[in-house]
């Protein structure tokens, strides 16, 4: 039996055909070991076998996820479209045709805030404890595959929660406001702008969790949550802050600005109601998405490497 | 999969929900006049009474080609321009061919628009005729011509 290292540092199997029976079958046996090299496997094995560990992961806490996504959508509307039109203080001149048509504008502004919180929430808030507590970013750099297709999919994962996010909204904007909710949805529109506000809430979501220092993250909601709803578009249209024009100026750099003005367009919520136009909404809403994925996956690669 | 059936059914139930909110949405918005319908020249929808803030009842006369528009549904939705949480709606009553009766109350005196929404029966269109008009207020200031 010719054995030996090859030319290539492969052990080479031995030459079994001039063995006896018994001999080559022990051989065969015997040979399990051997140096060949290995291929990499696809890059969409690898994302796939990641989002699988993320969505198990969510699926074991699926409790607390559905608190974070419910809770604020939940409260905002029980508190703006049921409580205060019962008791007398609601918006719209005290009709129930004004009452209805603030809660629609209200609902497409809300269904933004909730994909766009949600997209943000849960990539930065992992990504900070998985840099500073748990260190698993560690283990997730042992996955065959580049940093970047590790930090991709990371904003993958943000934007499918953040899709479920937003199909949460629809009924509790549906049954639970006193008045009735006008969405009339125009689909081109919904089925487009949808995946670029959860693709841009993520990209957001990985560029303020790597940027950020790990200690910082958790106080976001408090710090940046705040501003971006009040400054987003969400309680008002962005047109009906011509009354303010520095105002509606300086909204302008909030992204959830174009995302509250894009579900607007996406649902028809009254006669009259104006939005952005949707060249700015779409190309703002892609800038965003690029700028905030090259941000983010150059704060991943520092936050790994070093 | 079978480690991800509790997000599995959740995701299924958010489905069912969603579509079950659509239907929802939509049944609101007939109700409330507020479908996204293409105006249609031929119909045309006058005040018999200029709207004011003191009224709380008007007929409005529906016209197609100049004739009356008799035993159709109509609706309809307006808001204040400016303002535009504060809208009134409401579904017409037949009171003489092509007349039509409202309750609507205007809060404030100013300009309105809106849109009356027309379904003739056997027709099964829904047209729409845009709206843009003053509304006096009770004290005698009378808003800017729209």
């Amino acid at each position: 039996m010719k054995t030996g290292p090859s030319a290539k540092g492969a052990v080479r199997r031995p030459d079994v055909s001039e063995a006896a029976p018994s001999e080559a079958a022990a051989s065969e046996a015997a040979v399990r070991t051997e140096c060949v090299p290995r291929r990499k496997p696809p890059a969409l094995t690898v994302f796939r076998a990641l989002m699988l560990r993320d969505l198990s992961v969510m699926d074991k806490s699926l409790g607390e996820f559905l608190h974070h996504t419910v809770t604020q959508p939940l409260l905002l509307v029980f508190v703006f479209t049921f409580v205060l039109p019962k008791i007398g203080q609601g918006m719209g001149g005290g009709t129930e045709a004004g009452a209805s048509r603030f809660a629609s504008l209200l609902m497409a502004g809300l269904i933004a805030q909730a994909m766009a919180f949600v997209g943000i929430f849960r990539v930065a808030v992992p990504m900070a404890r998985e840099i500073d507590v748990t260190n698993e970013l560690e283990g997730r750099m042992l996955a065959p595959t580049s940093v970047y297709s590790v930090a991709f999919e990371k904003i993958a994962f943000g934007a499918v929660v953040s899709f479920f996010a937003a199909m949460v909204v629809f009924p509790i904007a549906a049954y639970l406001p006193a008045t009735p909710v006008f969405l009339l949805i125009d689909w081109p529109i919904l089925l487009t702008v949808v995946p670029l506000i959860c693709y841009a809430s993520a990209a957001l979501g990985l560029a303020l969790g790597t940027v950020l220092k790990p200690s910082s993250v958790p106080l976001l909601a408090g710090t940046l949550a705040l501003p971006l709803a009040f400054g987003g578009a969400i309680f008002y249209t962005w047109a009906s802050l011509d009354a303010l024009p520095w105002l509606k100026y300086v909204v302008l750099v909030n992204p959830i600005v174009y995302m509250s003005e894009g579900m607007r367009a996406a649902l028809f919520t009254g006669v009259g109601v104006d939005h952005m136009p949707l060249p700015i909404v779409y190309g703002a809403l892609i800038t965003f998405s690029v700028v905030l994925t090259f941000v983010g996956m150059r704060g991943f690669k520092k936050r790994v490497l070093f | 999969m079978r480690r991800l059936w509790r997000l599995v059914l959740i995701g299924a139930v958010a489905v069912g929900a969603f579509a079950l909110a659509l239907g929802r949405f939509s049944e609101a918005a007939e109700k409330g006049c507020t479908q996204r319908v293409r105006p249609d020249d031929a119909y045309s929808v006058t005040w018999n009474t200029d709207p004011r803030t003191d009224l709380s009842s008007y007929r409005i006369t529906v016209l197609r080609d100049g004739k009356p528009v008799s035993g159709a549904r109509v609706c309809l939705n307006a808001y204040m321009v400016g303002m535009s949480a504060m809208a009134v709606t409401d579904v017409g009553r037949e009171v003489e061919p092509g007349v039509y009766e409202m309750r609507l109350t205007f809060e404030m005196g100013q300009t309105w628009a809106g849109q009356v929404l027309i379904s003739e029966p056997g027709s099964g269109r829904l047209v729409g005729v845009p709206l843009r008009f003053p509304v006096e207020d009770k004290w005698g200031m009378s808003p800017a011509a729209p």
